[in-house]
């Protein structure tokens, strides 16, 4: 395949392009595929989706049907949710509590840990059922701080080698509760038509956000929330992996409290951004509190840190060339006061999601793009390039994406 | 109007009414038929029967939010109603429930939202569950609730369209 990303950066007139075939190609898909996402550790659940013993939730990954569970010791599985019999499902539900899953063909039942407990009528079979053989395939499954990833390739490598440089922005999220995060109920669950490396892009893209989305700082003004000048940083964390900060935040249930806020709520506020600053030292706590973080997870993970005061997570994957699916929901501190969570959701609702204030513009617009690029033209990915410090505005984190993608997809001309 | 008194034809015209006005953006006078005091929520498509204090919603908004959403619609800012879809609703099952309130109302029905844009359709289905208060001006709502029966948003992401 011939090299789509054309990287001149280090030219005397430095320059950084995607040649606009790698969002439509069908190859580049198939690639990709196999490439990308087959031998990848991949972003699957959180763990507070499976609440309690014997929980369990079926989703599909990549095309694939699975099931995380929580087996009645408490210990996390993913197994395929396809019986090694026949191949029905063997869980009909998308999530709820269960002792056994029992597929509904001829009845095999397995375990909540894949194991094959039960085989109805098995004297006909010429030679005993190898047990031992026919369960729930499952997957490499691997936990970080409550975020399931699951791969698919054996021989892949430990996830927090793979995390790389994303492990420590993903400590600044996860280090802000002391008694962890859950899921809040409510998923947004939509399709873009359009490369899912364009989330990705316009996921990382701190140029677009007081341009297209002017609108939803109009909608702040009017709601008394004042004007938005922010600064942050760009970068590239490796393997994929990109970061933009922007700071000041608007306003943080964490630590970061502003108007038009309930005065009630500041002291509990302030006194969490006080606590923090013990705990881990005022610079890392000002990192963690004070300013707000876009971090990708490569390849299908994007956590929004801050953005209406809340963490969001946009879990993602290529269904086609210019199919993307997109999981959208809401983790917060487990067992938070009632006040703050019901200001969190509604706090939540202003920017992220498909009837709120930015989600349907950045859709609308991606949408836009994968059409434009039927005319094939080269993507330019430059700001920045000439400058030594990389602002939030600039694209030194798409580069960085798009150097990892070239790579893992080989230059063989 | 006294709430007791309010046939289910008298709730068909309204919905009808309803209906009509958005179907033909005028939005404004869409507006109008919101007490001060009112909610317009959506629960998001796999908790539909969530409450907005516990469950992430897709919309959950009071009249200030309500008339920022329908200035920014009606002002060409929304993207993807720029320009904006066609949309043709059909309003059935009409039928009165027991409010929960002394003077409320409450009405549910069926509907079907056809939207047309940008060689795209989107059938949005599901059922409205609303509180609505007599007044001297008319029927006026005090709880829009609009809960769908979709399972995604496929094959069109957004939902722009006022349910």
């Amino acid at each position: 395949m011939r090299r789509l990303v054309r990287d001149d950066s280090q030219a005397s007139v430095p320059s950084f392009s995607v040649d606009q075939t790698a969002y439509t190609d069908p190859d580049v898909y198939e690639r990709e595929r196999e490439r990308v996402f087959a031998h990848s550790w991949l972003y699957f659940a959180h763990e507070s989706e499976v609440p309690t013993p014997g929980s369990f939730l079926a989703r599909s990954l990549c095309g694939r049907p699975l099931v995380l569970t929580r087996d009645l010791e408490g210990a996390l599985h993913v197994v395929e949710n396809t019986c090694a019999h026949r191949g029905a499902r063997v869980c009909q539900e998308h999530r709820g509590t269960a002792r056994v899953f029992q597929c509904p063909y001829h009845l095999w039942t397995y375990e909540l840990d894949g194991r094959l407990r039960a085989v109805p009528d098995d004297e006909r079979y010429a030679t005993p059922l190898d047990r031992a053989v026919l369960g729930l395939r499952r997957p490499r499954m691997d936990v970080y701080r409550g975020f399931v990833f699951v791969a698919f390739d054996a021989e892949v490598g430990a996830l927090t080698d793979h995390l790389g440089g994303a492990r420590e922005y993903l400590d600044l999220v996860c280090d802000q509760s002391e008694q962890g995060f859950e899921v809040i109920p409510g998923t947004y669950d939509l399709d873009l038509n359009a490369n899912w490396k364009l989330l990705a892009e316009n996921t990382l893209d701190g140029y677009h956000l007081d341009k297209l989305h002017r609108r939803v700082y109009t909608a702040y003004a009017a709601e008394g929330r004042g004007a938005l000048r922010r600064d942050g940083g760009a970068f590239a964390l490796g393997g994929g992996h990109a970061v933009i900060e922007l700071t000041p935040p608007v306003r943080r249930l964490t630590a970061f409290w502003a108007p038009p806020w309930p005065e009630s709520l500041r002291p509990t506020i302030e006194a969490r951004r006080i606590a923090l600053e013990q705990k881990f030292g005022v610079a890392r706590a000002h990192k963690m509190t004070q300013t707000n973080r876009i971090l990708l997870v490569f390849p299908n993970l994007l956590v929004l840190d801050g953005e209406s005061g809340n963490v969001w997570l946009r879990a993602f994957e290529p269904a086609s060339t210019s199919l993307t699916h997109i999981r959208m929901q809401v983790i917060a501190p487990r067992g938070e006061e009632a006040a703050e969570r019901t200001l969190r959701l509604r706090e939540a609702l202003r920017f992220s999601g498909p009837a709120a204030r930015a989600t349907p513009d950045d859709i609308e617009v991606m949408e836009s793009c994968q059409r434009g690029f039927n005319n094939s033209r080269e993507s330019d990915v430059s700001r920045g390039l000439g400058h030594d410090a990389q602002r939030h505005v600039d694209e030194v984190q798409m580069r960085g994406f798009w150097t990892h993608w070239q790579a893992l997809l080989g230059d063989d001309r | 109007v006294s709430g007791p008194s309010i046939t289910r034809a008298a709730l068909e015209d309204f919905l009808y009414a309803d209906a009509a006005l958005l179907d033909e953006w005028q939005l404004d006078a869409w507006l109008t038929t919101f007490a001060a005091d009112a909610q317009y929520i959506v629960p998001p498509l796999d908790v539909p029967d969530g409450d907005p204090a516990t469950t992430l919603c897709l919309i959950n908004e009071n009249l200030a939010e309500l008339t920022l959403r329908v200035q920014q619609l009606r002002d060409g800012l929304v993207l993807a109603e720029r320009p904006r879809s066609r949309t043709r609703r059909m309003i059935g099952n009409v039928r009165r429930l027991d409010a929960a309130a002394v003077g409320l109302v409450r009405v549910a029905a069926n509907f079907t939202i056809h939207r047309f844009r940008d060689g795209q359709r989107q059938d949005l289905i599901g059922h409205y569950d609303h509180l609505l208060r007599p007044t001297t001006e008319g029927l006026r709502f005090v709880r829009r609730r609009a809960v769908l029966d979709l399972e995604t948003f496929a094959p069109v992401g957004v939902l722009t369209t006022l349910l």
